[in-house]
């Protein structure tokens, strides 16, 4: 468990690379070559694995996309027929689009407005506060898989939330079986499990805004509402840009919700994209037709976080 | 093989066993996966051309898998084998393109299995041989109160096909493929949905794809009635507290018509010289294997002399029940090679409809919309 440590932690969008100035042991000062081979040696592991666990597939996935890749049976080379399918004449694609799309708009601000509150909240000297923070941060690192089928069975028709429902008299909607509530249930299920790490990431970057700040601030007589957003919040940005990325790239991912909480029902209002791609990849066992699926998923989070860098000029404050 | 349990496994080695004492000269190794994986592994190896000689395979995937598949019927002409004391919608299932793929082990219809208990408890007359479908309703009905209810439905193919079945509803067209949107079929279902929606002697149901949710609500004891086969009578010894019974399914305006599945063995179309292969299967498929799996209660055999050790360990007067059942009217459970496609999506879009937020109408042509693109 991370425990909050009392040194100020900086966090940064990227990592900057340390330069190693000192000479590996028992090697000639300056040699240049020497030097080229031990940064290979060292990349080598991981380069390795990268070529043969990402590239090459990745490769092999853009090739399928243009092929008509059954399991089982002929393969042949269709060129754009994929894609051209998956917008012209697949019925439910743009659907799939428009559902991964809600996701992400309900689920990314309530991630990020939840971890700033609570971090805020737990960073004010309460009492226990570690203790809540281990709390908050319990479900990040239990299974996802284990996750939704404890939602599923508090949801479910007789479920949990049905009985405590219903004892007080309330009405108590079927909520993984309507098509209106099955997505909210889907992001409610899902802001639950993923706070907490942004939570953990921007309590770091509250520990690192100085002291001497606040304090210049209350002599100045501003109130807490106003410390809020006129410190710790410009201070915080660098962080809150980094949560706001990874969470936009995962949230545009997301697979293990629908699969286990809905199967994309009903009908098909919780199908994501990434569930798509697995129905079509492996339960219909049209490989090129999935892998296309993927490419499609692939430029649009790549525009995305583009975009997110071309704001960051604007929105984000480094102290330095 | 598909295995999931050591017991079943062990099962399967015993009959391997049996098998390797008919054919000295062929070495048959047994290779098993659980259920799940089992298909995709199939699928796996057909695609790479490493599949074992001699396959099992299930009737309702028979189309999908059949290209790995060697038709049977040369064998069987060249050996002279008798088919005919196989039951004969068995080997019409897992038949496909005028084929025979599989020789049959078990087979069944599906039917619906009661909670004697809650029928007494509530005194209702248990289902006769013969029964309604209003007489199933009122049965229904009056088991339905509180959190228990009458009846399990689910939107499976497998489960809600009898009842459009014997009223006369088809899914397939001429040609042998998918066809939901006829009017006869999307009246039955709608019907079959109003058990949920209108008549509420079934609850409702949350987005799934898992096939059990009836079943669990069965087993639970929360639903009196649940349609279901043979092959789980042993599950149901085992795993309920209760006393349960076997019924027909009840008459629709066609009278009571069902679907027959089933699950045997074929050779790979890999094999050069199936013939060697062909009297391992004919082995794996004898009098004494389907005895053997019929008295450990795992299989209704498809060989109609050995059944009567099956009725031995099932409850009372399920010899009658499925006796009337397979003579009355049932028709093989003939699917199509994008069957696992239509199923995700009957059971995705039938959902809505039970609950009665879609009409069944909308709902069947998104999913017929869906496989012709």
């Amino acid at each position: 468990m991370a425990s909050p440590s009392s040194r100020p932690v900086k966090l940064r969008s990227a990592p900057t690379a340390e330069r190693n100035d000192r000479p590996a042991k028992g090697k000639k000062v300056g040699s240049d070559r020497s030097k080229a081979s031990t940064v290979l040696a060292f990349l080598l592991p991981n380069g390795l694995g990268f070529l043969g666990f990402m590239l090459l597939p990745l490769l092999a996935s853009l090739v399928l996309s243009f092929f008509s890749w059954p399991v089982l049976g002929q393969h042949k080379f269709i060129g754009l027929d994929n894609y051209s399918r998956l917008f012209t004449k697949d019925p439910v694609f743009f659907r799939v689009l428009l559902n991964t799309l809600y996701f992400v708009v309900g689920y990314v601000p309530l991630n990020l407005i939840f971890a700033v509150a609570i971090a805020v909240w737990l960073n004010s000297n309460i009492r226990g506060g570690r203790i809540f923070q281990l709390i908050f941060f319990l479900p990040v690192f239990t299974p996802m898989v284990a996750n939704a089928l404890i939602w599923r069975l508090l949801l479910t028709p007789h479920g949990v939330v049905d009985y405590v429902l219903s004892f007080f008299h309330l009405p108590s909607p079927n909520w993984l079986g309507s098509d209106r509530l099955a997505m909210p249930a889907m992001i409610l299920m899902s802001v639950w499990q993923g706070f907490g790490y942004n939570m953990l990431v921007f309590s770091a970057g509250l520990r690192s805004i100085p002291l001497p700040l606040y304090e210049a601030a209350a002599i100045d007589g501003a109130k807490p509402w106003t410390r809020f957003w006129k410190i710790t919040f410009p201070m915080l940005t660098p962080s809150i840009f980094f949560g706001t990325v990874m969470t936009f790239i995962t949230s545009f991912q997301v697979f293990v919700q629908p699969y286990v909480l809905t199967a994309g029902g009903p009908g098909v209002s919780t199908t994501t994209v990434v569930y798509y791609l697995y129905n079509n990849g492996f339960q219909y066992f049209k490989m090129g037709y999935a892998s296309a699926v993927g490419w499609v998923l692939f430029a649009i989070i790549m525009v995305a976080s583009a975009l997110q860098f071309g704001f960051q000029k604007r929105f984000v404050h480094y102290e330095n | 093989m598909w295995g999931n349990t050591d017991a079943e496994v062990n099962l399967w080695k015993e009959i391997a066993a049996l098998a390797q004492k008919q054919v000295p000269n062929l070495q048959i190794n047994l290779s098993t996966a659980g259920w799940n994986d089992y298909w995709t592994k199939l699928m796996m190896e057909a695609s790479s051309g490493g599949m074992q000689a001699i396959i099992s395979i299930q009737s309702q995937r028979t189309p999908q898998f059949a290209s790995a598949f060697q038709p049977l019927d040369p064998l069987v002409k060249a050996q002279n084998f008798d088919l005919k004391a196989f039951d004969s919608t068995i080997l019409a299932a897992l038949t496909f393109d005028g084929g025979l793929r599989a020789l049959p082990y078990d087979f069944g219809p599906y039917i619906i299995f009661y909670n004697k208990d809650l029928f007494k408890r509530d005194n209702v007359q248990e289902p006769k041989l013969d029964w309604t479908y209003d007489e199933f309703m009122d049965a229904a009905k009056k088991l339905t109160h509180g959190n228990q209810y009458g009846f399990a439905a689910f939107p499976y193919p497998d489960f809600c096909f009898p009842f459009a079945l014997s009223n006369g509803a088809t899914y397939l067209n001429g040609q042998g493929e998918i066809d939901v949107v006829n009017a006869a079929f999307v009246k039955a279902f709608e019907s079959y949905a109003e058990l949920v929606n209108k008549h509420r002697v079934a609850p409702q149901l949350p987005a799934t794809q898992d096939a059990n949710t009836a079943w669990s609500l069965w087993t639970a004891g929360n639903a009196a009635m649940v349609v279901s086969g043979p092959w789980d009578v042993v599950n149901a010894k085992s795993s309920v507290k209760f006393d349960f019974a076997l019924a027909t399914i009840p008459k629709g305006s066609k009278g009571s018509i069902t679907i027959v599945g089933g699950s045997g063995f074929g050779i790979s179309s890999s094999l050069k010289d199936p013939s060697l292969a062909f009297k391992a299967i004919t082995a794996l498929t004898s009098e004494e294997a389907e005895e053997r799996l019929a008295s450990a209660g795992r299989a209704f055999p498809a060989r109609q002399a050995q059944q009567a050790s099956w009725y031995k360990n099932a409850p009372v007067g399920s010899e009658e029940v499925l006796n009337r059942t397979l003579n009355g009217g049932v028709v093989p459970f003939k699917t199509t090679p994008n069957w696992q496609q239509f199923n995700l999506l009957f059971v995705q879009y039938g959902i809505p409809v039970m609950n009665g937020q879609t009409p069944a109408a909308t709902a069947l042509k998104e999913v017929q919309e869906q496989l012709s693109a």
